[in-house]
Protein backbone atom coordinates (compact mmCIF):
# COMPACT_ATOMS: atom_id res chain seq x y z
CA UNK A 1 0.00 0.00 0.00
CA UNK A 2 1.35 3.46 -0.91
CA UNK A 3 2.34 5.79 1.94
CA UNK A 4 0.14 8.62 0.69
CA UNK A 5 -3.46 8.76 -0.44
CA UNK A 6 -3.42 9.19 -4.21
CA UNK A 7 -3.88 12.64 -5.68
CA UNK A 8 -4.99 13.42 -9.22
CA UNK A 9 -1.91 13.54 -11.38
CA UNK A 10 -2.73 16.99 -12.73
CA UNK A 11 -3.08 18.40 -9.21
CA UNK A 12 0.15 16.77 -8.10
CA UNK A 13 1.90 18.42 -11.02
CA UNK A 14 0.31 21.77 -10.24
CA UNK A 15 1.45 21.47 -6.63
CA UNK A 16 4.98 20.62 -7.70
CA UNK A 17 4.98 23.41 -10.31
CA UNK A 18 3.83 26.06 -7.84
CA UNK A 19 6.39 24.99 -5.26
CA UNK A 20 9.22 24.89 -7.80
CA UNK A 21 8.24 28.27 -9.28
CA UNK A 22 8.07 29.88 -5.82
CA UNK A 23 11.45 28.44 -4.84
CA UNK A 24 13.04 29.57 -8.12
CA UNK A 25 11.66 33.10 -7.72
CA UNK A 26 13.52 33.48 -4.42
CA UNK A 27 16.80 32.36 -6.03
CA UNK A 28 19.26 35.21 -5.34
CA UNK A 29 20.85 35.18 -8.80
CA UNK A 30 17.60 36.55 -10.30
CA UNK A 31 17.72 39.74 -8.25
CA UNK A 32 19.91 41.59 -10.77
CA UNK A 33 17.55 41.61 -13.78
CA UNK A 34 14.84 44.23 -14.19
CA UNK A 35 12.10 45.38 -16.59
CA UNK A 36 10.34 48.80 -16.48
CA UNK A 37 12.52 49.48 -13.46
CA UNK A 38 11.07 46.55 -11.49
CA UNK A 39 13.33 43.60 -10.65
CA UNK A 40 12.66 40.19 -12.20
CA UNK A 41 11.82 38.88 -8.73
CA UNK A 42 8.93 41.37 -8.59
CA UNK A 43 7.60 40.27 -11.99
CA UNK A 44 7.84 36.60 -10.99
CA UNK A 45 5.88 37.32 -7.81
CA UNK A 46 3.29 39.23 -9.87
CA UNK A 47 3.02 36.27 -12.23
CA UNK A 48 2.53 33.99 -9.23
CA UNK A 49 -0.17 36.28 -7.84
CA UNK A 50 -2.08 36.36 -11.08
CA UNK A 51 -1.25 32.98 -12.57
CA UNK A 52 -1.62 30.52 -9.71
CA UNK A 53 -5.39 30.89 -9.19
CA UNK A 54 -6.01 30.89 -12.94
CA UNK A 55 -3.92 27.74 -13.33
CA UNK A 56 -5.92 25.98 -10.63
CA UNK A 57 -9.25 27.18 -12.03
CA UNK A 58 -8.42 25.56 -15.36
CA UNK A 59 -7.39 22.32 -13.66
CA UNK A 60 -10.25 21.85 -11.20
CA UNK A 61 -12.95 19.57 -12.47
CA UNK A 62 -16.20 18.54 -10.81
CA UNK A 63 -16.21 15.30 -8.90
CA UNK A 64 -18.68 12.62 -9.84
CA UNK A 65 -20.09 10.27 -7.25
CA UNK A 66 -18.53 6.85 -7.32
CA UNK A 67 -20.91 4.03 -8.10
CA UNK A 68 -21.23 1.76 -5.05
CA UNK A 69 -19.23 -1.40 -5.34
CA UNK A 70 -17.26 -0.35 -8.40
CA UNK A 71 -13.59 0.56 -8.54
CA UNK A 72 -13.24 4.31 -8.14
CA UNK A 73 -11.02 6.82 -9.83
CA UNK A 74 -7.87 6.75 -11.76
CA UNK A 75 -4.58 5.36 -10.60
CA UNK A 76 -1.24 6.21 -12.14
CA UNK A 77 -0.74 3.87 -15.04
CA UNK A 78 -4.38 3.89 -16.12
CA UNK A 79 -4.73 4.40 -19.86
CA UNK A 80 -5.27 8.00 -20.96
CA UNK A 81 -8.92 9.01 -20.82
CA UNK A 82 -9.73 6.42 -18.20
CA UNK A 83 -10.24 9.12 -15.62
CA UNK A 84 -12.37 11.55 -17.58
CA UNK A 85 -14.16 13.00 -14.58
CA UNK A 86 -12.79 11.01 -11.74
CA UNK A 87 -10.85 12.71 -9.02
CA UNK A 88 -9.28 10.81 -6.15
CA UNK A 89 -8.41 7.17 -6.07
CA UNK A 90 -9.18 5.34 -2.88
CA UNK A 91 -5.80 3.69 -3.33
CA UNK A 92 -7.01 0.36 -1.96
CA UNK A 93 -5.31 -2.76 -3.18
CA UNK A 94 -8.34 -5.01 -3.11
CA UNK A 95 -12.08 -4.79 -2.75
CA UNK A 96 -11.76 -6.02 0.83
CA UNK A 97 -9.71 -3.12 2.09
CA UNK A 98 -11.33 -0.48 -0.07
CA UNK A 99 -13.13 2.05 2.16
CA UNK A 100 -16.83 2.57 1.63
CA UNK A 101 -17.70 5.49 -0.62
CA UNK A 102 -20.13 8.25 0.33
CA UNK B 1 -20.41 65.44 5.22
CA UNK B 2 -21.49 63.01 2.52
CA UNK B 3 -18.67 60.68 3.62
CA UNK B 4 -20.16 60.40 7.12
CA UNK B 5 -23.65 59.68 5.79
CA UNK B 6 -22.38 56.98 3.46
CA UNK B 7 -20.53 55.28 6.31
CA UNK B 8 -23.57 55.54 8.61
CA UNK B 9 -25.82 54.00 5.95
CA UNK B 10 -23.30 51.23 5.43
CA UNK B 11 -23.11 50.43 9.17
CA UNK B 12 -26.90 50.49 9.49
CA UNK B 13 -27.27 48.02 6.60
CA UNK B 14 -24.83 45.64 8.33
CA UNK B 15 -26.92 45.70 11.53
CA UNK B 16 -30.17 45.16 9.60
CA UNK B 17 -28.63 42.13 7.84
CA UNK B 18 -27.67 40.66 11.23
CA UNK B 19 -31.14 41.19 12.65
CA UNK B 20 -32.83 39.67 9.60
CA UNK B 21 -30.60 36.59 9.80
CA UNK B 22 -31.36 36.01 13.50
CA UNK B 23 -34.48 33.89 13.11
CA UNK B 24 -32.75 31.55 10.67
CA UNK B 25 -29.57 30.92 12.63
CA UNK B 26 -30.19 31.07 16.35
CA UNK B 27 -31.87 27.69 16.66
CA UNK B 28 -29.24 25.67 14.78
CA UNK B 29 -25.49 25.28 15.23
CA UNK B 30 -25.19 24.27 11.57
CA UNK B 31 -26.85 27.50 10.43
CA UNK B 32 -24.96 29.63 12.94
CA UNK B 33 -21.42 28.39 12.24
CA UNK B 34 -21.57 27.40 8.55
CA UNK B 35 -24.77 28.97 7.11
CA UNK B 36 -26.42 25.59 6.63
CA UNK B 37 -23.69 24.55 4.11
CA UNK B 38 -25.68 26.02 1.23
CA UNK B 39 -23.47 28.94 0.13
CA UNK B 40 -23.01 29.04 -3.66
CA UNK B 41 -19.65 29.27 -5.42
CA UNK B 42 -19.77 32.93 -6.56
CA UNK B 43 -21.09 34.22 -3.24
CA UNK B 44 -18.52 32.20 -1.33
CA UNK B 45 -15.70 33.45 -3.58
CA UNK B 46 -16.62 37.08 -2.95
CA UNK B 47 -16.99 36.45 0.78
CA UNK B 48 -13.60 34.68 0.94
CA UNK B 49 -11.98 37.52 -0.98
CA UNK B 50 -13.50 40.07 1.42
CA UNK B 51 -12.40 38.17 4.50
CA UNK B 52 -8.86 37.90 3.12
CA UNK B 53 -8.72 41.55 2.05
CA UNK B 54 -8.17 43.22 5.39
CA UNK B 55 -7.46 46.87 6.09
CA UNK B 56 -3.87 45.91 5.38
CA UNK B 57 -4.75 44.92 1.84
CA UNK B 58 -6.08 48.35 1.02
CA UNK B 59 -4.20 50.87 3.12
CA UNK B 60 -1.25 48.66 4.08
CA UNK B 61 -0.35 47.36 0.63
CA UNK B 62 0.13 50.89 -0.68
CA UNK B 63 2.06 51.97 2.40
CA UNK B 64 4.29 48.93 2.16
CA UNK B 65 4.92 49.39 -1.57
CA UNK B 66 5.71 53.07 -0.94
CA UNK B 67 8.20 52.23 1.83
CA UNK B 68 9.77 48.88 0.80
CA UNK B 69 9.19 48.88 -2.97
CA UNK B 70 7.20 46.67 -5.32
CA UNK B 71 9.11 43.34 -5.15
CA UNK B 72 9.09 43.09 -1.35
CA UNK B 73 5.40 43.94 -1.18
CA UNK B 74 4.54 41.38 -3.82
CA UNK B 75 6.52 38.72 -1.91
CA UNK B 76 4.32 39.24 1.15
CA UNK B 77 1.03 39.13 -0.71
CA UNK B 78 2.05 36.34 -3.10
CA UNK B 79 2.47 34.03 -0.09
CA UNK B 80 -1.23 34.36 0.75
CA UNK B 81 -2.17 33.95 -2.89
CA UNK B 82 -0.14 30.76 -3.25
CA UNK B 83 -1.78 29.51 -0.06
CA UNK B 84 -5.18 29.38 -1.73
CA UNK B 85 -4.25 26.91 -4.49
CA UNK B 86 -2.50 24.87 -1.79
CA UNK B 87 -5.72 24.93 0.24
CA UNK B 88 -7.77 23.98 -2.81
CA UNK B 89 -5.54 21.01 -3.63
CA UNK B 90 -4.57 19.80 -0.17
CA UNK B 91 -7.41 20.43 2.25
CA UNK B 92 -10.63 21.88 0.78
CA UNK B 93 -12.34 18.73 -0.50
CA UNK B 94 -11.39 16.40 2.41
CA UNK B 95 -12.37 18.99 5.03
CA UNK B 96 -15.68 19.67 3.29
CA UNK B 97 -16.37 15.92 3.15
CA UNK B 98 -15.72 15.68 6.89
CA UNK B 99 -18.86 17.78 7.36
CA UNK B 100 -17.85 19.49 10.61
CA UNK B 101 -17.37 23.19 11.42
CA UNK B 102 -13.79 24.04 12.42
CA UNK B 103 -10.14 23.10 11.97
CA UNK B 104 -10.16 21.86 15.59
CA UNK B 105 -12.97 19.47 14.66
CA UNK B 106 -10.72 17.92 12.03
CA UNK B 107 -7.67 17.72 14.27
CA UNK B 108 -9.64 16.15 17.13
CA UNK B 109 -11.19 13.67 14.69
CA UNK B 110 -7.72 12.80 13.34
CA UNK B 111 -5.75 12.94 16.61
CA UNK B 112 -8.20 12.43 19.49
CA UNK B 113 -6.11 13.69 22.40
CA UNK B 114 -6.62 16.27 25.13
CA UNK B 115 -3.57 18.28 24.04
CA UNK B 116 -5.05 18.69 20.55
CA UNK B 117 -8.54 19.46 21.90
CA UNK B 118 -7.34 22.30 24.13
CA UNK B 119 -4.13 23.57 22.51
CA UNK B 120 -5.57 24.09 19.02
CA UNK B 121 -8.44 26.42 20.01
CA UNK B 122 -6.13 28.22 22.44
CA UNK B 123 -3.65 28.97 19.62
CA UNK B 124 -6.56 30.18 17.48
CA UNK B 125 -7.91 32.49 20.18
CA UNK B 126 -4.50 34.09 20.81
CA UNK B 127 -3.46 34.48 17.16
CA UNK B 128 -6.75 35.75 15.77
CA UNK B 129 -7.51 38.10 18.66
CA UNK B 130 -4.18 39.83 18.07
CA UNK B 131 -5.06 40.13 14.38
CA UNK B 132 -8.53 41.51 15.20
CA UNK B 133 -7.06 44.20 17.41
CA UNK B 134 -4.69 45.28 14.62
CA UNK B 135 -7.65 45.53 12.23
CA UNK B 136 -9.65 47.60 14.68
CA UNK B 137 -6.72 49.93 15.10
CA UNK B 138 -6.58 50.38 11.30
CA UNK B 139 -10.32 51.20 11.25
CA UNK B 140 -9.92 53.77 14.02
CA UNK B 141 -6.97 55.50 12.39
CA UNK B 142 -8.74 55.66 9.01
CA UNK B 143 -11.98 57.03 10.45
CA UNK B 144 -10.01 59.62 12.39
CA UNK B 145 -8.06 60.72 9.29
CA UNK B 146 -10.87 60.77 6.73
CA UNK B 147 -14.05 61.37 8.75
CA UNK B 148 -12.68 63.42 11.62
CA UNK B 149 -14.19 60.98 14.12
CA UNK B 150 -12.16 60.43 17.29
CA UNK B 151 -10.21 57.12 17.33
CA UNK B 152 -11.95 55.56 20.35
CA UNK B 153 -15.42 56.60 19.22
CA UNK B 154 -14.73 55.05 15.81
CA UNK B 155 -13.49 51.69 17.12
CA UNK B 156 -16.30 51.48 19.68
CA UNK B 157 -18.94 52.13 17.00
CA UNK B 158 -17.38 49.68 14.54
CA UNK B 159 -17.03 46.99 17.25
CA UNK B 160 -20.64 47.34 18.40
CA UNK B 161 -21.84 47.02 14.81
CA UNK B 162 -19.89 43.91 13.88
CA UNK B 163 -20.42 42.21 17.22
CA UNK B 164 -24.16 42.83 16.81
CA UNK B 165 -24.46 41.31 13.37
CA UNK B 166 -22.05 38.43 14.03
CA UNK B 167 -23.59 37.45 17.37
CA UNK B 168 -27.18 37.51 16.13
CA UNK B 169 -26.70 36.58 12.49
CA UNK B 170 -23.79 34.10 12.67
CA UNK B 171 -22.26 32.91 9.40
CA UNK B 172 -25.34 33.92 7.40
CA UNK B 173 -24.89 37.57 8.37
CA UNK B 174 -21.11 37.34 7.94
CA UNK B 175 -21.57 35.93 4.43
CA UNK B 176 -24.10 38.56 3.32
CA UNK B 177 -22.12 41.48 4.74
CA UNK B 178 -18.86 40.06 3.38
CA UNK B 179 -20.36 39.89 -0.11
CA UNK B 180 -21.45 43.53 0.16
CA UNK B 181 -18.06 44.50 1.54
CA UNK B 182 -16.17 42.51 -1.11
CA UNK B 183 -18.18 44.09 -3.93
CA UNK B 184 -17.65 47.58 -2.51
CA UNK B 185 -13.93 46.97 -2.11
CA UNK B 186 -13.56 45.63 -5.64
CA UNK B 187 -15.59 48.52 -7.05
CA UNK B 188 -13.57 51.22 -5.27
CA UNK B 189 -10.24 49.67 -6.21
CA UNK B 190 -11.43 49.26 -9.80
CA UNK B 191 -12.59 52.87 -10.10
CA UNK B 192 -9.42 54.17 -8.44
CA UNK B 193 -7.25 52.14 -10.82
CA UNK B 194 -9.12 53.26 -13.94
CA UNK B 195 -9.15 56.93 -12.85
CA UNK B 196 -5.45 57.01 -12.02
CA UNK B 197 -4.48 55.13 -15.20
CA UNK B 198 -6.60 57.66 -17.15
CA UNK B 199 -4.84 60.61 -15.52
CA UNK B 200 -1.44 59.00 -16.10
CA UNK B 201 -2.12 58.44 -19.81
CA UNK B 202 -1.47 54.67 -19.71
CA UNK B 203 -1.85 51.87 -17.13
CA UNK B 204 1.89 51.52 -16.54
CA UNK B 205 2.94 55.10 -17.37
CA UNK B 206 3.23 56.14 -13.74
CA UNK B 207 5.15 52.94 -12.94
CA UNK B 208 7.93 53.71 -15.42
CA UNK B 209 8.13 57.31 -14.17
CA UNK B 210 8.14 56.27 -10.51
CA UNK B 211 10.92 53.69 -10.90
CA UNK B 212 12.96 56.23 -12.88
CA UNK B 213 12.47 58.88 -10.19
CA UNK B 214 13.03 56.44 -7.32
CA UNK B 215 14.91 53.28 -8.45
CA UNK B 216 14.56 51.70 -4.99
CA UNK B 217 10.80 51.46 -5.65
CA UNK B 218 11.47 48.65 -8.16
CA UNK B 219 14.19 46.81 -6.27
CA UNK B 220 14.18 44.22 -3.50
CA UNK B 221 15.76 45.65 -0.35
CA UNK B 222 18.37 43.76 1.66
CA UNK B 223 17.20 40.98 4.00
CA UNK B 224 15.76 38.38 1.61
CA UNK B 225 15.18 35.74 4.32
CA UNK B 226 12.68 38.08 6.03
CA UNK B 227 10.52 38.20 2.91
CA UNK B 228 10.90 34.45 2.44
CA UNK B 229 9.59 34.01 6.02
CA UNK B 230 6.51 36.11 5.36
CA UNK B 231 5.90 34.27 2.10
CA UNK B 232 6.11 30.88 3.84
CA UNK B 233 3.99 32.00 6.82
CA UNK B 234 1.10 33.05 4.61
CA UNK B 235 1.40 30.21 2.11
CA UNK B 236 1.24 27.70 4.98
CA UNK B 237 -1.42 29.63 6.93
CA UNK B 238 -4.18 29.82 4.34
CA UNK B 239 -4.85 26.04 4.21
CA UNK B 240 -5.29 25.94 8.01
CA UNK B 241 -6.41 29.41 9.06
CA UNK B 242 -9.73 28.95 10.89
CA UNK B 243 -11.92 31.52 9.15
CA UNK B 244 -11.00 30.19 5.70
CA UNK B 245 -11.62 26.61 6.85
CA UNK B 246 -15.07 27.69 8.11
CA UNK B 247 -15.80 29.22 4.72
CA UNK B 248 -14.83 25.91 3.09
CA UNK B 249 -17.36 24.24 5.39
CA UNK B 250 -20.11 26.60 4.18
CA UNK B 251 -19.75 25.45 0.56
CA UNK B 252 -22.52 23.27 -0.81
CA UNK B 253 -20.02 20.61 -1.99
CA UNK B 254 -16.25 19.98 -2.18
CA UNK B 255 -15.91 21.12 -5.79
CA UNK B 256 -17.70 24.38 -5.04
CA UNK B 257 -15.32 24.98 -2.12
CA UNK B 258 -12.26 24.48 -4.31
CA UNK B 259 -13.50 26.69 -7.13
CA UNK B 260 -14.57 29.41 -4.68
CA UNK B 261 -11.10 29.47 -3.11
CA UNK B 262 -9.43 30.00 -6.47
CA UNK B 263 -11.96 32.53 -7.73
CA UNK B 264 -11.45 34.50 -4.52
CA UNK B 265 -7.70 34.43 -5.08
CA UNK B 266 -8.08 35.62 -8.66
CA UNK B 267 -10.19 38.63 -7.48
CA UNK B 268 -7.73 39.34 -4.70
CA UNK B 269 -4.68 39.01 -6.96
CA UNK B 270 -6.10 41.44 -9.52
CA UNK B 271 -6.87 43.94 -6.76
CA UNK B 272 -3.40 43.72 -5.22
CA UNK B 273 -1.67 44.00 -8.60
CA UNK B 274 -3.75 47.05 -9.52
CA UNK B 275 -2.88 48.69 -6.21
CA UNK B 276 0.84 47.98 -6.53
CA UNK B 277 1.39 48.67 -10.23
CA UNK B 278 -1.05 51.54 -10.84
CA UNK B 279 -1.97 53.29 -7.55
CA UNK B 280 1.28 53.06 -5.55
CA UNK B 281 3.44 54.68 -8.30
CA UNK B 282 1.13 57.73 -8.22
CA UNK B 283 1.82 58.02 -4.50
CA UNK B 284 5.59 57.78 -5.05
CA UNK B 285 5.49 60.49 -7.72
CA UNK B 286 3.07 62.92 -6.08
CA UNK B 287 3.79 62.52 -2.36
CA UNK B 288 7.52 61.84 -1.90
CA UNK B 289 8.96 61.89 1.60
CA UNK B 290 5.86 60.94 3.61
CA UNK B 291 6.85 60.12 7.20
CA UNK B 292 3.89 57.75 7.59
CA UNK B 293 3.69 55.57 4.43
CA UNK B 294 0.21 54.31 5.40
CA UNK B 295 -1.08 57.78 4.55
CA UNK B 296 -0.47 57.24 0.80
CA UNK B 297 -3.93 55.86 0.05
CA UNK B 298 -5.62 58.56 2.11
CA UNK B 299 -3.60 61.28 0.36
CA UNK B 300 -4.39 59.94 -3.10
CA UNK B 301 -8.08 59.67 -2.23
CA UNK B 302 -8.09 63.23 -0.89
CA UNK B 303 -6.27 64.61 -3.93
CA UNK B 304 -7.93 62.81 -6.84
CA UNK B 305 -11.41 61.63 -5.78
CA UNK B 306 -14.68 63.63 -5.79
CA UNK B 307 -16.62 63.71 -2.48
CA UNK B 308 -18.94 60.80 -3.33
CA UNK B 309 -16.03 58.56 -4.24
CA UNK B 310 -14.15 59.72 -1.13
CA UNK B 311 -17.11 58.55 0.96
CA UNK B 312 -17.17 55.21 -0.84
CA UNK B 313 -13.41 54.89 -0.30
CA UNK B 314 -13.79 55.38 3.47
CA UNK B 315 -16.64 52.87 3.51
CA UNK B 316 -14.42 50.49 1.51
CA UNK B 317 -11.61 50.75 4.08
CA UNK B 318 -14.10 50.08 6.88
CA UNK B 319 -15.58 47.25 4.81
CA UNK B 320 -12.13 45.72 4.36
CA UNK B 321 -11.50 45.91 8.09
CA UNK B 322 -14.93 44.66 9.12
CA UNK B 323 -15.13 41.79 6.62
CA UNK B 324 -11.91 40.36 8.04
CA UNK B 325 -12.71 41.15 11.65
CA UNK B 326 -16.21 39.63 11.56
CA UNK B 327 -14.83 36.39 10.10
CA UNK B 328 -12.14 36.30 12.81
CA UNK B 329 -14.71 37.08 15.50
CA UNK B 330 -16.85 34.15 14.37
CA UNK B 331 -13.77 31.88 14.22
CA UNK B 332 -12.62 32.87 17.73
CA UNK B 333 -16.16 32.49 19.09
CA UNK B 334 -16.37 29.02 17.54
CA UNK B 335 -12.99 28.15 19.09
CA UNK B 336 -14.48 28.99 22.51
CA UNK B 337 -18.17 28.02 22.30
CA UNK B 338 -17.77 25.04 19.96
CA UNK B 339 -14.21 23.71 20.30
CA UNK B 340 -13.45 24.35 23.97
CA UNK B 341 -16.89 24.08 25.58
CA UNK B 342 -18.81 22.24 22.86
CA UNK B 343 -18.68 18.92 24.73
CA UNK B 344 -20.19 20.46 27.85
CA UNK B 345 -22.72 22.61 25.96
CA UNK B 346 -23.84 19.67 23.83
CA UNK B 347 -25.73 18.33 26.86
CA UNK B 348 -27.65 21.61 27.28
CA UNK B 349 -30.84 22.75 25.56
CA UNK B 350 -30.65 24.42 22.11
CA UNK B 351 -31.64 27.70 23.76
CA UNK B 352 -28.74 27.45 26.21
CA UNK B 353 -26.38 26.64 23.33
CA UNK B 354 -27.57 29.70 21.39
CA UNK B 355 -27.06 31.85 24.47
CA UNK B 356 -23.54 30.47 24.90
CA UNK B 357 -22.64 31.26 21.26
CA UNK B 358 -23.96 34.76 21.64
CA UNK B 359 -22.14 35.31 24.95
CA UNK B 360 -18.85 34.02 23.54
CA UNK B 361 -19.08 36.47 20.62
CA UNK B 362 -19.77 39.44 22.91
CA UNK B 363 -16.95 38.50 25.30
CA UNK B 364 -14.42 38.18 22.46
CA UNK B 365 -15.62 41.47 20.93
CA UNK B 366 -15.35 43.25 24.28
CA UNK B 367 -11.87 41.85 24.93
CA UNK B 368 -10.68 42.97 21.48
CA UNK B 369 -12.17 46.43 22.01
CA UNK B 370 -10.52 46.70 25.43
CA UNK B 371 -7.12 45.88 23.92
CA UNK B 372 -7.62 48.11 20.87
CA UNK B 373 -8.57 51.02 23.16
CA UNK B 374 -4.84 51.59 23.83
CA UNK B 375 -3.11 49.28 21.36
CA UNK B 376 0.57 48.39 21.83
CA UNK B 377 2.86 50.27 19.46
CA UNK B 378 4.27 47.11 17.89
CA UNK B 379 0.94 45.43 17.38
CA UNK B 380 1.00 45.50 13.61
CA UNK B 381 4.39 43.85 13.67
CA UNK B 382 3.34 40.83 15.65
CA UNK B 383 -0.02 40.00 14.09
CA UNK B 384 1.82 38.26 11.28
CA UNK B 385 3.72 36.48 14.04
CA UNK B 386 0.34 35.30 15.38
CA UNK B 387 -0.55 33.89 11.99
CA UNK B 388 2.93 32.31 11.87
CA UNK B 389 2.14 30.51 15.11
CA UNK B 390 -0.93 28.96 13.49
CA UNK B 391 1.07 27.95 10.40
CA UNK B 392 3.87 26.44 12.45
CA UNK B 393 1.55 24.49 14.73
CA UNK B 394 -1.24 23.37 12.40
CA UNK B 395 0.06 23.03 8.83
CA UNK B 396 1.91 19.71 9.17
CA UNK B 397 -0.68 17.94 11.40
CA UNK B 398 -3.51 18.97 9.08
CA UNK B 399 -1.89 18.25 5.70
CA UNK B 400 -0.18 15.03 6.76
CA UNK B 401 -3.25 13.98 8.71
CA UNK B 402 -5.21 14.14 5.47
CA UNK B 403 -2.68 12.71 3.04
CA UNK B 404 -0.16 10.49 4.83
CA UNK B 405 -1.47 7.03 5.62
CA UNK B 406 1.05 6.55 8.42
CA UNK B 407 0.16 9.75 10.23
CA UNK B 408 -0.88 8.72 13.73
CA UNK B 409 -1.75 10.12 17.13
CA UNK B 410 1.88 10.30 18.30
CA UNK B 411 3.01 12.06 15.12
CA UNK B 412 0.10 14.52 15.11
CA UNK B 413 0.53 15.56 18.73
CA UNK B 414 4.32 15.76 18.34
CA UNK B 415 4.06 17.89 15.18
CA UNK B 416 1.54 20.26 16.80
CA UNK B 417 3.66 20.71 19.92
CA UNK B 418 7.01 20.91 18.12
CA UNK B 419 5.80 23.44 15.54
CA UNK B 420 4.07 25.78 17.97
CA UNK B 421 6.70 25.59 20.73
CA UNK B 422 9.65 26.01 18.34
CA UNK B 423 8.00 29.00 16.70
CA UNK B 424 7.21 30.66 20.05
CA UNK B 425 10.71 30.02 21.39
CA UNK B 426 12.45 31.42 18.30
CA UNK B 427 10.08 34.37 18.06
CA UNK B 428 11.04 35.59 21.50
CA UNK B 429 14.55 34.18 21.94
CA UNK B 430 15.79 33.54 18.38
CA UNK B 431 18.42 36.30 18.29
CA UNK B 432 19.62 35.44 21.82
CA UNK B 433 20.03 31.81 20.70
CA UNK B 434 21.98 32.92 17.64
CA UNK B 435 19.26 31.95 15.15
CA UNK B 436 19.30 34.50 12.35
CA UNK B 437 16.47 33.25 10.14
CA UNK B 438 12.71 33.61 10.52
CA UNK B 439 11.16 31.25 13.13
CA UNK B 440 8.82 29.69 10.58
CA UNK B 441 11.76 28.49 8.47
CA UNK B 442 12.88 26.24 11.35
CA UNK B 443 9.56 25.50 13.04
CA UNK B 444 7.91 23.97 9.96
CA UNK B 445 10.76 21.53 9.14
CA UNK B 446 10.97 20.50 12.82
CA UNK B 447 7.21 19.94 12.94
CA UNK B 448 7.57 17.82 9.80
CA UNK B 449 10.41 15.82 11.41
CA UNK B 450 8.28 15.24 14.53
CA UNK B 451 5.43 13.93 12.36
CA UNK B 452 7.80 11.52 10.56
CA UNK B 453 9.31 10.25 13.82
CA UNK B 454 5.89 9.81 15.40
CA UNK B 455 4.63 7.97 12.33
CA UNK B 456 7.69 5.75 12.26
CA UNK B 457 7.95 4.83 15.95
CA UNK B 458 4.48 5.56 17.36
CA UNK B 459 1.61 3.09 17.67
CA UNK B 460 -0.42 2.67 14.49
CA UNK B 461 -3.92 4.19 14.54
CA UNK B 462 -6.90 1.84 14.91
CA UNK B 463 -8.26 0.47 11.62
CA UNK B 464 -11.58 2.32 11.94
CA UNK B 465 -9.81 5.69 12.05
CA UNK B 466 -7.74 4.79 8.99
CA UNK B 467 -10.95 3.85 7.20
CA UNK B 468 -12.60 7.10 8.27
CA UNK B 469 -9.65 9.11 6.91
CA UNK B 470 -9.74 7.14 3.65
CA UNK B 471 -13.42 8.15 3.28
CA UNK B 472 -12.32 11.80 3.16
CA UNK B 473 -10.64 11.02 -0.17
CA UNK B 474 -13.61 9.26 -1.74
CA UNK B 475 -15.46 11.45 -4.23
CA UNK B 476 -19.22 11.57 -4.15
Amino acid sequence: MASFFPMRRVERRALFGLTAFSAAAFFPALAGFSFLGVSLFGWLMALLLFGSPLLLLTLLRPETPDAPGTPTNRRDGDPPGADSDRTHSDGADSAADRPPTR
Amino acid sequence: MIERWLVLVYLAVCVVVGVLATRRVLGSADEYWVAGRRVGTGVNALAIMASLASGGSLVGVLGLAYRDGIPATLALFAGAVVGFPLAAILVAAPLRRLGRFTITDFLVFRYPHRIVRYLTPSLIVVALTVYMVAQMKAAGITAEALLGVEYRTAIAAATIVFVLYVSFGGMVAVTVTDVMQGALLFFVMGVATVLLAWFGGSPLGALAEATAASPAFGRLPEGGSGYLSYFVIWAAAIPVIPHIVMRVATARDPHSARVALNLATAFYGVMILAAIFVIAPVGVLEFPGLTDPDQVFLRIVGEHFPPLLRGLAVAAVLAAVMSTTDAFLLAVSSAIAHDLFGGYLGKKSPRAQSLARLTATWIVGAAALFWAWSPPELLTRFYTAGVGLLSAGLFVPVVFGIWWRRANLAGGVAALLTGSLTYTLLLFAGPALGVGIGPILLALPLSFAAMLLGGRFGRRDPAERETAVARLHAAG
